[in-house]
């Protein structure tokens, strides 16, 4: 591949995940215009979003997303003109053209050349076009009546328009040709006059050659409608200020033009040149402009509204005044997207590496320099420590994402599905701003959509139900998210039907999944949903209810070492909840050491620290007991015989008391070594199967340490416990041992 | 020990340069264990390491040694001696750890397995690897991709897919 063909795919793939980006912004922008249909700015990130991608896939001359976004930018502009009303219909259409440019980029990303998909494509895009037409039909009736009215403004006619250009300074440097721009409006008609405005020209020696200081005066002889000559505008838009006058329209329109343009001392005399106007005109406004700065209270603007007043603006130029202003403010917000870079996950990746080695290489520096006794040179490892420190902080930063992104997607989700199965559903989000590793992220969209799908399909009930049972016709589903115990808490929470124990069971009996006699406590019921097989739907659903529901979403979040614990009242609602570790977060860590290793502890989930008095110790077994916690009875393990470390018993031992879901637990340990912030990496494939241990860590020594995974302890342990309740066959300790 | 040569001068021992051009050879890393020679194809060999630190991981066969520190990564150390039911690896100084980019199911991960002594880097010829035998060698059969020689002794070409399945070993 040539390195040119290799800069236009690396530029195509850019453009390809902008667009997708766009078309998410597209829908968040539609989605929250239902809620409140008026909101201009929405409207204005709305149209920003399609005219973006159309431009772009104009550049790489991808026809027909360019022809289809056309069409929905049109639809979009009159929506932003205020000639169309937002209404749930139209958001239908244009959600559903959403999609498919999504899925029209989708294939063209995939350099596919799947004929009979493209067919589908084609199809599809005809529908909706025909259906977006219908948007742009209304158009005529509506202007049909203007033409009754007095102003006859809008019928295209034949005459001499006056355009007012001036590019920005950028223009050149955005690869923009003024040249090609007035060649186009050759199309259009013919240029009688132009006069090229050199005013903004600074002297030689401080011209930037690459700064466009042109702007032209144009008189244009055409056919052509306002809205083909501002076409040919289309692209150079946001370089350049243009203004339009109309053939019909008074003169006194130049008086603003002048007043706009005050550094522009030939102005008058071009325009007078030109023909646009007469010298009194000209001199009227040059008059008016002296005066301005008397009427210091009354700015530019009462002159525009003045002339409103007066009833001497034709509306075109109301529209023109009206479409740079909504332009000013586009640009305002690009502004601000521009502050944001796109960066590929893996070079973030090196990055948090090699800040990883280097915090172990300043504190090995550190040590040196302590050994040394050098004071000076301790100083600057210490100030380096402390810089390292930060830079790896903000590095890791970096692959932190809030979760309100994903649970955002929800918001269609549900109100398409709920739309469907004709309920009413509110989406309420929690903790939006909660971060998690990216990665996570992306996997738990999944499961996550399973659960929403299945709160709206059979947790839900439809309006009419809820109001004979004293609930309020909408439904809530709420996402929430936060951070407890070094692990982050998902809740999908619905105030639907709840779920049925009972029910539960005899489905379960009835699949064969459980033996008839087998005895439950109402949670283990309740986990049933969980076993492979099992759907509780009686019709089957295009939504849910095919049967890979649940075991799917709880074997995903497994894979992702977590948990899903279920909670439901019969008629209250369900609650779903999702535990899930912080994989490659920053989690605060609590250092304690067993025999000869360190292990690591998540901060948050240690409550106290106490001594181990030998005397307050009563030990069940060789690896757990029960310790007297100042009159109450504290469980505790024994985390050198849970994990068979050969050791001598020192004299003085600590236990650490840490929250297990609602209860504490103490874990015995030789030595504590306090607070260690620590980076969390993942232990490979190998030890996929490993409980009670949920990554690892490098210390400032370079050793690496575990860090242990509490609640998964605890099973260990009680799985131990019910072994040797069960006069188990093999003594799994000693196995361990034999191991070791 | 007669692998002293990899030691003393830090030049990999070739058979012959002119046969490291011709097709149909395969580079081995060579190295000692319980006294006896094995060799990994040179492909996999992704550098060889001190033996350092090692973190024992809980509740795992013994013939997962436990986990170092390389450069940031975490990575798994597997006792070959272990593996191969010759008991546990007593460290002596020469001791290394060969790490090993291990493939499979098109996920690359990295291995560390603790050996003796790193002997040489060998260039052997497909004629000269014989099959392994059904019976009577140090390690089971399975492990084995092939016998060859050097310095007279036998070495066991090591097939590293069947020796660290890494599914099978993270069944526990």
């Amino acid at each position: 591949m040539s390195a040119d063909s290799k800069l236009y795919a690396d530029v195509l793939s850019t453009f390809f995940a902008e667009a997708k980006d766009m078309l998410q912004q597209m829908e968040d922008a539609l989605l929250s215009l239902e809620d409140d249909p008026d909101d201009k700015e929405t409207i204005n990130a709305l149209f920003r979003a399609i005219h973006t991608i159309k431009g772009s896939a104009g550049l790489f001359e991808l026809n027909d997303v360019v022809q289809f976004t056309h069409k929905v930018e049109s639809v979009l502009d009159r929506l932003r003109n205020g000639a169309l009303p937002f209404e749930a219909k139209l958001s239908d259409v244009l959600l559903k053209s959403a999609d498919h440019i999504f899925l029209m980029l989708e294939y063209l990303e995939s350099k596919s050349t799947d004929e009979a998909k493209l067919a589908l494509l084609g199809i599809e895009s005809k529908a909706l076009v025909e259906q977006l037409a219908e948007y742009l039909e209304h158009d005529t009736p509506i202007k049909a009546k203007e033409k009754n009215e007095p102003t006859q403004n809008l019928k295209p006619k034949v005459g001499t328009w006056h355009i007012s250009l001036r590019f920005s300074q950028d223009a050149f440097r955005n690869g923009l040709d003024p040249i090609s721009t007035l060649h186009y409006l050759l199309n259009l008609g013919e240029i009688t006059t132009i006069f090229a405005i050199d005013d903004r020209l600074p002297d030689l020696e401080l011209l930037d050659p690459e700064s466009c200081f042109l702007g032209f005066e144009i008189r244009l002889f055409t056919a052509a409608p306002q809205h083909d000559i501002e076409a040919a505008f289309e692209f150079v838009q946001d370089d350049c200020s243009l203004r339009l006058f109309p053939p019909s329209g008074p003169e006194v329109d130049f008086v603003s033009l002048i007043n706009e343009l005050p550094e522009e001392p030939r102005l008058g005399d071009i325009l007078v040149e030109c023909g646009a106007v007469s010298r009194r005109i000209v001199e009227e406004a040059m008059q008016e402009h002296n005066n301005s700065p008397q009427l210091a209270n009354a700015p530019r603007l009462t002159i525009g509204e003045i002339l409103v007043a007066k009833n001497t603006v034709t509306p075109e130029i109301i529209d023109a005044a009206l479409s740079k202003q909504s332009k000013m403010r586009e640009t305002r917000t690009t502004d601000n997207s521009s502050r944001f870079v796109r960066v590929p996950a893996d070079k973030l990746d090196a990055l948090i590496n090699l800040v990883g080695e280097m915090v172990i290489c300043s504190a090995s520096a550190g040590l040196l320099a302590q050994n040394a006794q050098n004071s000076s040179m301790l100083e600057a490892t210490q100030q380096m420590s402390r810089l390292v420190e930060e830079i790896r902080n903000d590095a890791l930063s970096l692959r932190m994402v809030y979760i309100g992104e994903t649970f955002g997607r929800f918001k269609r989700v549900v109100r398409d599905v709920a739309s469907e199965l004709g309920k009413k559903v509110e989406l309420e989000i929690i903790g939006a701003e909660t971060e998690l590793d990216k990665s996570v992220v992306e996997k738990i969209a999944d499961p996550l959509m399973h659960l929403v799908r299945n709160s709206l399909d059979h947790g839900i009930e439809l309006p009419d139900v809820r109001s004979s049972i004293g609930k309020i016709p909408t439904a809530k589903i709420s996402l929430s998210a936060h951070h407890d115990s070094g692990h982050v808490v998902i809740r999908v929470i619905d105030d639907g039907c709840g779920i049925d124990g009972e029910k539960l069971v005899a489905k379960a009996r009835e699949r064969g999944l459980i033996s008839l006699n087998q005895q439950f406590t109402e949670q283990e019921k309740l986990n049933l949903i969980f076993l492979p097989g099992f759907s509780t739907a009686e019709v089957v659903t295009n939504l849910s209810g095919r049967g890979v529901g649940m075991d799917v979403v709880k074997k995903n979040i497994e894979a992702l070492r977590g948990q899903v614990v279920l909670k439901s009242t019969v008629g209250v609602g369900t609650t779903i909840e999702i535990q899930l570790p912080l994989t490659l977060a920053i989690i605060d860590g609590f250092l304690v050491k067993v025999g000869m290793y360190t292990y690591v502890i998540p901060l948050q989930a240690v409550v106290e620290c106490v001594d181990a008095d030998n005397s307050k110790l009563l030990k069940h077994n060789r690896w757990s007991g029960n310790f007297d916690l100042r009159g109450d009875v504290l469980p505790f393990l024994e985390l050198q015989e849970i994990f068979a470390i050969a050791n001598d018993i020192p004299e003085r031992r600590s236990i650490v008391v840490v929250k297990n879901n609602d209860s504490l637990i103490g874990l015995l340990v030789d030595q504590l070594q306090g607070e260690y912030q620590t980076v969390i990496k993942p232990l490979g494939k190998l030890f996929k199967n490993l409980r009670g241990v949920c990554g690892s860590t490098v210390l400032g020594s370079g050793e690496v340490a575990l860090i242990l995974d509490v609640p998964a302890l605890v099973r260990v342990a009680t799985e131990n416990e019910h072994e040797q309740h069960n006069v188990a066959v093999v003594d799994r300790q000693v196995l361990v041992h034999a191991n070791q | 020990m007669d692998a002293q040569a990899f030691h003393d001068s830090s030049m990999p021992t070739y058979l012959d340069d002119k046969q490291a051009n011709e097709e149909g050879a395969l580079q081995f890393l060579i190295f000692s264990l319980n006294d006896a020679l094995f060799g990994v194809n040179l492909m996999l060999v992704k550098e060889i390491s001190q033996y350092g630190i090692v973190t024992m991981v809980p509740l795992m066969p013994s013939y997962i040694k436990g986990v170092i520190n390389l450069r940031g990564s975490v990575i798994p150390i597997i006792d070959l001696s272990a593996r191969f039911n010759h008991g546990i690896t007593t460290v002596n100084k020469r001791s290394c750890i060969v790490i090993l980019d291990i493939t499979q199911e098109g996920e690359s991960n990295d291995i560390g397995i603790l050996v003796d002594d790193v002997a040489a880097v060998l260039k052997i010829e497909q004629t000269q690897i014989e099959p392994a035998p059904a019976f009577g060698a140090s390690v089971r059969s399975e492990f084995i991709a092939g016998i060859s020689k050097f310095n007279e002794r036998f070495v066991v070409l090591l097939d590293i897919a069947k020796t660290l399945p890494l599914d099978d070993l993270a069944d526990i």
